[in-house]
């Protein structure tokens, strides 16, 4: 059997359908339902994201993972938050030389000039809570050195007490940020031992690296929760690559080696890879992808889970009452749409959405590069109804981070991808099926 | 016996100041064991004659007293093998020279703890670890060229008596640091040095120079440092 809707659709229809929805009708209905008439709204929420900025550059690494988590992919915060937001990503101090130096030694027992055949003391990278430099060890393996800046774990109980407080101000019904401010608290805990990220660095060089899909190898012997040692990755971040002008070839091969990890991930049913944006995939000139950050891996309750990837053929077959009815389940919805109209602008926000969302299912082949449907997913992102409403399971914040995390690095990359394979998964877990089984 | 010549590897120091270092160490580590131990026993540790010791040091107490001097002398042994050191800004080298004297103090943590107080702050005259450690402070100030030109007028002898005081409050901070490897003292002082250097480096001191020396030779704490 199959989840997914075997008739075809006519792109072109449902483009005009969805995007008139969501770019028009919808948003201001509900611009003007919600608002109330109170036109300088947004430019309440600027002024109060920067000055929310402004607090948030104190936190340092913090604010930067907080920002990840709750902007653009959960949709509940103001557009203009997220805008701001993301430069945070730019913003934050390096260690300085004396000080990597000070932290080596503490954490691995000697200097760096004594430990590496070289060490560059200049940072490679920043990493949000520390920086990542090149050295070369005795044996000549190239290593990147993530170096954590000192006293980050301590500060993060603070950190997040602070940005409850700040979060207070501008989002309604604060006390039901809690759970995703809870989780959002313990991932960032998690991602302070470099330790455990060695560990699921060594998993994933495990499970998945290959010839299109490299991934570094963890060196626990330089290793410890503060200091984490890897083989270097060659390969550039997107936008670099897209500088140089790949072929269309290239780029297609690129996205397909991100769409297949991503499935590959979700058959085996185990961690996913749980951070994806940009600066965690290199990409050589041959299509290859790697990797790296490990530091935000999870692992997802089945039920969940299964409810999760359900979304994508139940919205495919656009059955109102199945659609609901799984809603319901991932507490999407809070009350009948059919009663009240708040929740009904949101089912029909979902509804749309998750169709749009689900559209690269449809067909086999997928092209990511139609910019119809990059100013569909656009919209959707830009109209949400849920800006100042968290909705949904807290798992949403990672399952879209990823999910939407992927479709946005395809946009980027404006490539064609082939969806057989990855259907074909999907219907095995969902019927609890291994391929191959 | 905890090993602690690391610090030695690929030094140029000649060896009777070697020698005085780890006989420095050795008394510091054998104070911890027994403080009224006798020259013979920390011979017999180092397995060299009492003779030597007594060439290098009229008494016991100046053993003790060295360990704290040659911590200086090790930091700037360190320095010299950092490539481009010259180049480090202010804050990195005021960072550096806090850092590696809180990193060495580590190795020899219970001695320091039990006589830094005794020995160094509360020395009859001034104690040569203090000289040295401002004399290391001028220089650092004295070879940066990126001071802007109002706050090098901040620098004189009440400012670096005040970053030994400063110094002495991370001490404070960090022999009651419970952190894993002293990372909060680590970052106090960063955020220090950074916060140092903020100052030095902009207009900040050029505008605030006025005030601050106003302040300053008008309050009481003037007359308290002048001492
Ligand atoms: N193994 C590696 N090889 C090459 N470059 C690396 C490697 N690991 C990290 N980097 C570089 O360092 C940057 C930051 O590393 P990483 O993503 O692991 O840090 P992070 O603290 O988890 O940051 P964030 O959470 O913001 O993604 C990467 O974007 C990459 O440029
Ligand atoms: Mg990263």
């Amino acid at each position: 059997m199959t989840n997914f809707p075997t008739t075809k659709y006519e792109r072109g229809k449902i483009f005009a359908k969805t995007g008139l929805k969501v770019g028009k009708n919808y948003a201001s209905h509900f611009l003007k339902s919600w608002i109330n008439g109170e036109s300088d709204r947004s430019a309440l929420y600027k002024k109060s994201a920067e000055d929310l900025f402004g607090e948030f550059t104190k936190l340092r690494g913090t604010a930067l993972k907080i920002a990840q988590s709750f902007s653009i992919d959960q949709g509940f915060l103001p557009d203009e938050f997220s805008e701001v937001m993301t430069q945070a990503q730019y913003k934050v101090p390096p260690i300085n030389r004396s000080l990597v130096r000070s932290i080596i030694r503490r954490e691995l027992g000697a200097y760096p000039e004594q430990l590496f055949a070289s060490f560059n003391p200049e940072a490679e990278a920043a990493a949000s809570i520390g920086q990542v430099h090149k050295a070369t060890l005795k044996d000549g393996t190239v290593v990147a050195v993530k170096v954590q800046y000192p006293g980050v774990r301590d500060t993060i109980s603070s950190d997040i007490a602070l940005a409850r407080t700040l979060f207070r101000t501008i989002v309604s019904n604060s006390e039901q940020i809690e759970p995703y401010i809870n989780e959002v608290k313990e991932t960032l805990i998690k991602e302070t031992d470099y330790l455990q990220e060695g560990e699921s660095i060594d998993r994933f060089h495990k499970r998945f690296n290959s010839k299109t899909i490299f991934t570094p190898k963890w060196i626990p012997e330089l290793s410890t929760e503060r200091v984490l040692t890897m083989t270097y990755l060659e390969g550039v971040h997107l936008n670099e690559f897209l500088k140089n002008e790949p072929t269309q070839d290239v780029r297609d091969q690129v996205g397909q080696n991100l769409w297949d990890f991503f499935h590959n991930q979700i058959r085996d049913r185990d961690e996913i890879h749980a951070d994806t944006h940009p600066g965690n995939f290199l990409f050589d000139e041959n299509g290859n992808v790697g990797v790296i950050d490990f530091g935000c891996v999870k692992s997802f309750p089945e039920k969940f889970f299964m409810d999760y990837l359900l979304l994508l053929p139940t919205h495919l077959r656009q059955d109102e009452d199945e659609i609901k009815e799984l809603y319901y389940k991932l507490e999407i919805l809070k009350g009948d749409p059919d009663e009240l109209p708040k929740e009904k602008l949101f089912f029909d926000f979902c509804k749309n959405y998750g169709f749009t969302f689900a559209m690269p299912y449809m067909e086999d082949t997928f092209d990511f590069g139609d910019p119809e449907y990059n100013k569909l997913i656009a919209g959707y992102t830009k109209n949400a109804p849920f800006t100042t409403e968290p909705r949904g399971n807290k798992h949403f914040i990672y399952t879209t981070r990823v999910h939407l995390g992927l479709y946005h690095l395809l946009m980027k990359l404006g490539c064609q991808v082939d969806t057989t394979y990855s259907k074909t998964i999907i219907d095995e877990v969902l019927t609890n099926q291994l391929p191959g089984e | 016996m905890k090993e602690t010549n690391y610090i030695f590897q690929g030094t140029t120091m000649d060896k009777e100041l070697t020698l005085k270092i780890r006989i420095s160490e050795a008394g510091a580590e054998r104070y911890v064991e027994n403080p009224r131990f006798t020259i013979q026993s920390l011979a017999k540790k180092l397995k060299i004659d009492s003779k030597d010791i007594f060439e290098l040091f009229p008494n016991r107490s100046e053993i003790l007293n060295y360990y704290y001097d040659s911590r200086i002398l090790v930091y700037k042994e360190q320095i010299q093998m950092i490539d481009n050191y010259s180049d480090y800004s202010l804050s990195e080298k005021l960072s550096l020279l806090i850092l590696t004297l809180f990193d060495l103090f580590h190795e020899h943590r219970e001695y320091v703890l039990m006589t830094y107080k005794k020995k160094v702050l509360c020395s009859m005259s001034m104690h040569s670890f203090e000289s040295q450690f401002k004399n290391e402070i001028k220089q650092i100030f004295h070879s940066d060229r990126n001071l802007s030109s109002g706050s090098s007028l901040l620098i004189n002898r009440a400012f670096y008596y005040s970053l030994f005081q400063t110094f002495n409050g991370f001490f404070y901070f960090w022999s009651r640091d419970t952190s894993n490897n002293y990372e909060n003292s680590t970052a106090l002082i960063d955020k220090w040095a950074s916060f140092v250097q903020e100052v030095f480096y902009t207009r900040i001191a050029d505008k605030g120079l006025d005030l601050g020396k106003f302040l300053f030779y008008h309050s009481p704490l003037s007359q308290f440092i002048k001492r």
